[in-house]
């Protein structure tokens, strides 16, 4: 009497397990055919959303002039003392003349082994000549190449995905020849 | 120093008797905005952001603490809704018509508009005001960029320029909103000081080297001293990345304290320190190999440097090797230097290089050392004579001293030169003399029968000298500054002056200072009733508009009546002197006696810093040849010089910017003077280079490569220096070092007098006085003096070649 009500037991217990199993797996599997999430990076292009603070780009104007003016002000800003800047005097008439202003910064580098992507200083520029771009691809072999130079932080801006130069700033994206990055913006 | 009581907000203070009202604020701790207020300027009262609301029933508007003294019992406000609004309101109003593009601005970050408004200002305009005017900006002198619509017309600028410098080179013209700091011709002909732009609250006036280069919050500023003149100017460094940028002035107090100078520098100061960072900087010790000088290690150069020094002290004997230093080493180096020369080599024959138209260091301190002014004792002094020198064209902190003396101490200024000088403008007296008959005044002076023969020496009137002779006595306090012009015996003279013009009772003093106040009061009121007679005129506007102020500092004197500036050539010709390292002390040849004997008895000279071929000016060819008979010449160097050319070994040293030590002014002071960047290349200090020879050639001054180490034995060695040490120089700014004043039962007086009659009959009295106008350009002679390390710098260097060249040297004495 008491094997078979044992076994009796065993049996339900086995059916009980079985039917919340399938009743669990059928919310997995029937999300199986409806969304796929897994990006299979870095053959397919990653969604990434217009806010996100990726590495930064460097601005020009309409004339293609660097919109830059040396200030020092997003160095001052930076709270990981990321960025180095030295200042030069552009002396040219403004057709000629490499930024918008006679003040333009001869070397421009960002240390992205410093950089924490807060922002500060895109906050900080006031004419909005630096921007966070959306790259985020940083592997190196040594830490040198993290310290990214002025040409290219301008060429990164062509980079973008939404961003076609103008025909006066057709020679600024020629400069550093970089692929479009491979992203979808949201 | 007498002292009133004043309230301020409601506190009751002590303020000095006479001094401003905004000056009075600042020393107890309350900050009053301004633009045209700076220290050691007139009142121009123009830019009314220092208002105070004095509680006084006569006065019921708002007062410029600017312009007010103090005086005992005033009640003052200096914060409250009314102020504020008309605080906010001149702010206001500057920036309606200001470009605020701080951007693109290099005063960014230290700029006083700047400052101000955050403090004072709002946050917003009510203005829309598109029509701001829009001049272009410019370069207005080779070291001056000019942008006019960022000027606040608070004329510190002009005022520095006419009352520190007297040289009225730029002012303000047009009107109203339109007004703009300009150049007379378009482009500034001066001495190119730079104090205009340190002293602008704005951008408007702008260094052309700092142009963009940097920004204020980013440089490292290293206090530190200059290496040029021998007033040792205290000045803030500012380095980036390793590079010496800019050097401002050190402030007395405020801004930045611990400096000698107030705001001033000069143009050496200032725009010649690029020469650190010359591309021709010899980087790495250099040996000689046949023809040419090759690069070597630090190893194989000291290695042969020991070697070959032992090799010829061992062979001729240790007197057979000369010393030579240069007067701009620090006092740390020179004591190696002596050490090494006395306790390793074994020669007497050790001297830092001065020729014999310099001051003589060794007549003056022959009997103990006379009461030596500094900058402060200038600046207060009731009498001031200045001999043999022009101090604008050579000591330019000095001259801005003197001019501080007489505008706001009316200090009687007598200068006796043979040679033209623009402090002429502030004299009381000006004789000018023959050329070279300057010691002649010091016979005259102590020995009154003497007067009519040295006057007809000195080719001028007899009563000319009995007047001066007569302001000395009648003097209480008088500041003795001479220059190269005054020779061996006079200058040892100096040392009877103080029994010889002693004032017979304080009552003279006291009326013959009244009589010159009186007097010059006289003259302004007189000059002209409804014109205020402007300050080119009258130098002594100042003090008789602002007669209360004479008497607010207090006059900082020495025990003695008579005070001394030997103004010695190098910024540490004084501290050589005091480090003994002097053929006059050691006994030895002196540098040129060591070149003169090169090849004879002198078989090796090791040469720390200087250029003798260069030096020789006309004889260069007489020195090279002497140089090349010797067997071995070591030079300490930072370029390959003349001299560094005909070496067997050279080393290369650390430039001020790039070594620490401490540095002996004419004043007697010593300052610590930082290193301020990493030394170039592979330079080394001068005393770790002789130390480390020493070490190789058996002698261990047992520094363990410590500087203080070196330093704490010159306290405990050198008369004056007891109780010194870096940390407490580091911290105390310049510090006076007195030794035993002069000991006159050691004067043998008959041959002094017997040397003084050699002197001034020695005089050739055929030469015509020179009584023309100066009409060399300011800072001529100045930018020329240093040219051994001028030449280096690339902003110096082109007024150079544009200025004819070097001075050329006094003759030295060298065998045909
Ligand atoms: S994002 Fe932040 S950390 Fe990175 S450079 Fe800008 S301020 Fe510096
Ligand atoms: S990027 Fe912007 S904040 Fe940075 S220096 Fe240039 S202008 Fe100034
Ligand atoms: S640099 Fe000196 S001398 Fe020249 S304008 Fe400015 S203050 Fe005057
Ligand atoms: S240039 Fe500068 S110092 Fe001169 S008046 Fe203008 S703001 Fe004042
Ligand atoms: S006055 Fe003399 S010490 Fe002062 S900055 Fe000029 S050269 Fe240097
Ligand atoms: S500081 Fe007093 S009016 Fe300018």
């Amino acid at each position: 009497m008491s094997i078979l009500s044992n076994i009796i037991d065993a049996a339900k217990e086995v059916v009980e397990v079985a039917r919340t199993t399938a009743q669990g797996m059928s919310v997995t599997l029937s999300h199986i055919p409806t969304r796929k999430e897994t990006v299979s990076y870095p053959e397919e292009a990653v969604t990434i959303y217009r806010r996100f603070r990726g590495e930064h780009f460097l601005d020009v104007n309409e004339d293609g002039k660097e919109k830059c003016v040396s200030c020092f002000l997003c160095a001052a800003a930076c709270p990981a003392d990321a960025i180095y800047i030295e200042g030069a005097e552009d002396q040219r008439p403004y057709e000629e003349r490499i930024g918008q202003d006679h003040r333009y910064a001869k070397v421009y580098q960002i240390d992205y082994g410093r950089c924490i992507l807060c922002g500060f200083c895109v906050d900080a520029c006031p004419t909005d000549a630096i921007n966070h771009g959306h790259n985020f691809e940083w592997a190196v072999f040594t830490p040198g190449e993290m310290v990214k130079d002025k040409d290219f932080l301008l060429a990164n801006k062509w980079r973008e995905p939404d961003v076609t130069p103008n025909e006066n700033q057709l020679h600024l994206a020629a400069r550093q020849k970089m692929d479009k990055l491979n992203i979808i913006l949201k | 120093m007498e002292t009133v009581k004043i309230t301020i907000n409601g506190q009751e203070v002590a303020a000095p008797k006479g001094e401003l009202l905004i000056e009075a604020c600042e020393m107890n701790g309350v900050y009053l905005p301004r633009f045209c207020h700076f220290r050691g300027l007139t009142p121009q009262a123009s830019c009314r952001m220092c208002v105070v609301r004095v509680d006084n029933p006569k006065i019921p508007k708002l007062q410029t603490a600017c312009t007010m003294p103090v005086s005992d019992g005033m009640v003052v406000t200096t914060d409250s809704q009314e102020i504020e609004e008309v605080r906010s309101a001149m702010i206001e109003f500057l920036l309606s018509n200001h470009p605020v593009d701080c951007p693109v601005c290099d005063r960014a970050g230290e700029c006083e508009l700047q400052d101000q408004t955050y403090g004072f200002g709002e946050d917003r305009t009510r203005s829309q005001y598109d029509d701001k005017e829009n001049f272009l900006e410019r370069q207005i002198s080779p070291f001056i960029y000019n942008d006019p619509q960022r000027c606040v017309v608070c004329k510190r600028c002009t005022r520095v320029c006419e009352e520190w410098m007297d040289e009225f080179a730029i002012t303000t013209v047009n009107r109203g909103s339109q007004t703009l700091i300009s150049s007379f011709s378009g482009w500034v002909e001066c001495s190119d000081c730079g104090n205009c732009v340190d002293v602008c609250p704005t951008g408007t006036l702008l260094h052309v080297p700092y142009k963009y280069v940097a920004r204020p919050w980013d440089l490292k500023q290293t206090p530190t001293v200059c290496n040029f003149c021998s007033d040792g100017c205290s000045m803030l460094a500012g380095s980036r990345s390793e590079k010496l940028i800019r050097t401002v002035a050190r402030d007395g107090r405020g801004r930045t304290a611990g400096g000698i100078n107030h705001d001033f520098l000069c143009s050496l100061g200032r725009y010649t320190i690029d020469f650190v960072h010359n591309r021709q900087r010899v980087d790495r010790p250099m040996v000689r190999r046949g023809e040419h000088l090759v690069p070597a290690t630090w190893d194989e150069a000291l290695n042969f440097v020991a070697q070959r020094l032992s090799e010829i002290k061992a062979q001729n004997g240790g007197e057979s090797i000369g010393v030579i230093s240069a007067g701009r080493l620090m006092n740390e180096d020179q004591y190696v230097l002596r050490r090494f020369a006395e306790e390793t080599i074994g020669t007497k024959n050790a001297d830092f290089y001065h020729d014999d138209d310099e001051v003589d260091l060794a007549a003056f301190f022959k009997y103990g050392t006379p009461a030596i002014a500094t900058q402060e004792h200038i600046q207060s002094a009731d009498t001031i004579l200045l001999i043999g020198s022009d101090p604008n064209e050579e000591n330019p902190l000095t001259a801005f001293s003197i001019r501080w003396a007489v505008r706001q101490k009316a200090a009687r200024l007598v200068i006796v030169n043979s040679m033209p000088s623009r402090l002429e403008r502030q004299a009381q007296t000006a004789v000018r003399v023959r050329e070279g008959s300057e010691p002649a005044l010091i016979h005259a002076l102590v020995d009154e029968s003497r007067i009519n023969d040295a006057a007809s020496a000195m080719g001028v009137d007899a009563g000319q000298i009995s007047d001066i002779r007569r302001v000395l006595v009648e003097s209480a306090k008088v500041v003795v500054i001479f220059g190269d012009e005054l020779r061996s015996a006079a200058v040892e003279a100096l040392a009877l002056l103080e029994e010889t013009l002693a004032t017979p009772n304080p009552e003279v003093a006291e009326a013959s200072r009244k009589a010159h106040i009186d007097a010059l009061q006289r003259a302004v009121k007189s000059s002209n009733s409804t014109q205020k007679p402007s300050i080119n005129e009258n130098p002594y506007t100042y003090i008789v508009e602002h007669p209360t102020l004479e008497v607010a500092a207090e006059p900082v004197s020495s025990a003695t009546k008579f005070s001394f500036v030997p103004l010695v050539r190098y910024s540490n010709s004084m501290g050589a002197w005091q480090m003994g390292l002097d053929s006059a002390g050691t006994g030895g040849l002196s540098a040129q006696a060591m070149i003169n004997a090169a090849g004879g008895s002198i078989k090796a000279l090791y040469i720390a810093g200087e250029d003798v071929v260069s030096k020789a000016g006309g004889n260069a060819s007489i020195v090279r040849s002497q140089l090349e008979k010797l067997d071995l010449l070591v030079v300490q160097e930072m370029f390959l010089t003349d001299t560094a050319e005909l070496a067997d070994v050279v080393l290369p040293v650390t430039s001020f910017a790039e070594a620490q030590g401490t540095q002996v002014n004419n004043g007697s002071q010593v300052q610590f003077v930082r290193r301020t960047i990493p030394p170039v290349g592979q330079a080394r200090p001068d005393w770790m280079i002789v130390t480390q020879v020493a070490r190789l050639m058996g002698t261990d001054f047992n520094f363990q490569g410590q500087l203080k180490n070196v330093f704490k034995e010159i306290a405990e060695k050198i008369d004056g220096y007891s109780g010194l040490s870096h940390n407490l120089l580091a911290n105390e700014g310049a510090t006076i070092i007195r030794r035993a004043l002069p000991d006159s039962g050691r004067i043998d007086h008959a041959d002094l007098h017997n040397r003084l009659a050699m002197l001034t009959a020695a005089i050739d009295r055929s030469v015509a006085v020179d009584s023309s106008e100066l009409t060399a350009k300011a800072g001529s002679r100045l930018q020329n003096r240093y040219p051994l390390i001028t030449r280096y710098s690339e902003m110096i260097s082109p007024k150079l070649a544009e200025e004819s060249a070097l001075e050329a040297p006094a003759p030295v004495i060298f065998p045909a």
